[in-house]
């Protein structure tokens, strides 16, 4: 339930830099409280009642803001939200009152089953009118602004008929969501389908951009092509940086996330991502104050 | 290109069928590098990874008993059959022990099947729900007469087996590849088991059948009249105080109430 005089979360400055939490990197975490903004999770990791996730999550969140990231919720599907999994999504952000809650613009469930993959939305009015029900639903559950990720692709529908950063923006001025902007995906994404990921970054509303994502990717040859998978397990590369760079120039200082699921390294590893993140932030602030 | 429900429901089954796409994918995804297949292959790839990931995560062991290829042929097999049916992987793999006891490629090790149910109490009991366990004082205050209509809240991690097998002794000696292999005698017999988490970490523990027949009926909603009697049954020499103080001591039950 969501109680009015709920301690309010915390919000993490607009200037900083986080990692995704993992498992392996609980202990060192509370023990050296290294310095960073926030820590992201994936909600779905967090639906179990309690024991040793909770316990090192808990312990995390007296020191650092947290974002839920979703992965489960489905809000591309044309079957109606789940009720159990919105309920249980609920619960993760009532118990730990983070400072950022997002999702995907894509779809993960078809008929009851889950695909652990999230698959790219046909891009049509129809589509925009279900995905924008569906965010409002999900807003009111969690009775608070939510963003949506831009996905990566890998195919394109021929019933396409609005570009994807039109449809995000369109999503966030209906549905009053924010946006969170993963540059990773829009560079896979543009090398799997063949557009000028820049074009992209410049279309985006950089008002409605809450956060940025920034991640590895990796590219294996596929029937003779080289396809770009975002397998989150590497460096971020210099071309996504570039884009990082220039969606700072336009979005100003968003809370930004280094994402490394796959092949997880040493927690050092991801703080040198995330310093590298910050001197990026740093030179756009210190550019804004010139300009 | 088809309606979006039967859209999703055409890559549901090119995913997690035989691969092959159908008229509804062919006619929707835009034509230009890949074909549609292979465009499809892609999540389908990327689907069966990480729940064999997934899978190799929360069955460790059985993972090193039959090794890398076996499994992912094995997690492919179940994944197909099984899929998620829940979008948090914690609730995933519940039905892996039972496929295996029916998966005729595994046959030869016949207790893989065990392993893997107690795989994944050890994953339950490790996310269950929190709870201060009893302690033996809180029982002191009770009448003596009061005490065989008393029933007791198992710990909410609590989780009870029983195999054919030296299943715990082989689950041990699979925690670590450091080492000298050890050798398990199948013959060595079955055995009953309790896995639980009373604080932080997951406890495996060996119970004498006895205590695990006494304990099946607490968890099962009986008093301890019946729960003593079913411990007798199995076991005519059964030491009812000396279990029930290990069990408490163990953190087994969270509270105490009487019965009808």
């Amino acid at each position: 339930m969501l109680a009015s005089n709920s301690p309010t979360s915390i919000s993490p400055p607009p200037a900083s830099v986080g990692v995704g939490l993992k498992a392996v990197h609980f202990k060192e975490i509370i023990d050296t409280r290294p310095d960073l903004g926030f820590f992201e999770v994936h909600t779905e990791n967090y639906m179990g009642d309690g024991g040793p996730t909770h316990h090192y999550l808990e312990a995390i969140a007296e020191h650092y803001p947290l974002s839920m990231h979703g992965v489960g919720l489905s809000l591309g599907s044309s079957a109606p939200l789940n009720k159990e999994h919105l309920r249980a999504v609920r619960d993760v952000v009532d118990r730990y009152r983070p400072a950022l809650v997002s999702e995907h613009l894509s779809w993960c469930m078809a008929d009851g089953v889950f695909l652990n993959d999230l698959l790219e939305l046909p891009l049509t009015k129809a589509t925009l009118d279900l995905v924008t029900d569906r965010v409002a639903a999900f807003q009111d559950a969690v009775g608070r602004k939510v963003l949506v990720e831009n996905p990566s692709s890998y195919l394109a529908y021929d019933i396409n008929e609005i570009s994807e950063a039109d449809f995000l923006n369109e999503l966030a001025r209906r549905s009053g969501c924010g946006l969170l902007l993963d540059v990773n995906n829009v560079f896979v994404s543009s090398r799997n389908l063949d557009f000028r990921p820049e074009d992209y970054i410049d279309a985006i509303n950089p008002d409605a951009v809450g956060e940025i994502h920034l991640a590895g990717h990796s590219i294996t040859r596929h029937e003779g092509r080289d396809i770009h998978i975002d397998d989150h397990g590497s460096v971020v590369t210099d071309a996504v940086w570039a884009l990082y760079s220039r969606a700072l120039s336009r979005t100003g200082p968003v809370p930004s996330l280094i994402e490394w699921d796959t092949d997880i390294p040493e927690l050092s590893v991801l703080l040198s991502e995330a310093a590298k993140a910050n001197t990026f932030m740093q030179s756009g602030v210190d550019h804004v104050s010139v300009a | 290109m088809s309606a979006l429900p039967e859209l999703q429901t055409a890559f549901k089954q090119a995913v997690f069928g035989d691969g092959q796409t159908n008229a509804t994918i062919e006619s929707a995804i835009a034509t230009g590098g890949l074909t549609a297949a292979e465009k499809v292959s892609i999540h389908r790839n990327n689907t069966f990874l990480t729940l064999t990931d997934s899978l190799t995560a929360v069955f460790p062991v059985v993972a090193r008993l039959v090794g890398e290829e076996f499994f992912a042929a094995t997690a492919r097999e179940f994944i197909q059959r099984c899929p998620p049916r829940h979008a948090s992987l914690l609730f995933y793999g519940g039905g892996f022990g039972d496929f295996l006891d029916g998966f005729a490629p595994a046959a030869s090790l016949p207790y893989l099947g065990d392993v893997a149910r107690l795989e994944w109490a050890w994953h339950e009991a490790f996310h269950a729900g929190d709870a201060k366990p009893l302690a033996a004082d809180d029982l002191q205050r009770l009448a003596v007469e009061s005490l065989g209509r008393l029933k007791l809240t198992p710990h909410p991690s609590a989780r009870l087996l029983i195999s054919d097998y030296p299943t715990a002794a082989i689950w041990q000696a699979n925690q670590s590849c450091d080492g000298d292999p050890e050798t398990i005698n199948l013959d060595a017999g079955g055995c009953t088991l309790l896995v639980i988490r009373p604080a932080l970490d997951v406890e495996v523990r060996i119970l004498k059948p006895g205590v695990h027949a006494l304990l099946s009926v607490l968890i099962s909603g009986g008093d301890l009249t019946q729960a003593h009697a079913g411990a007798v049954a199995v076991d005519e020499n059964f030491d009812f105080e000396s279990a029930i103080a290990d069990l408490i001591g163990g953190g087994t039950f969270t509270s105490y109430f009487q019965g009808d």
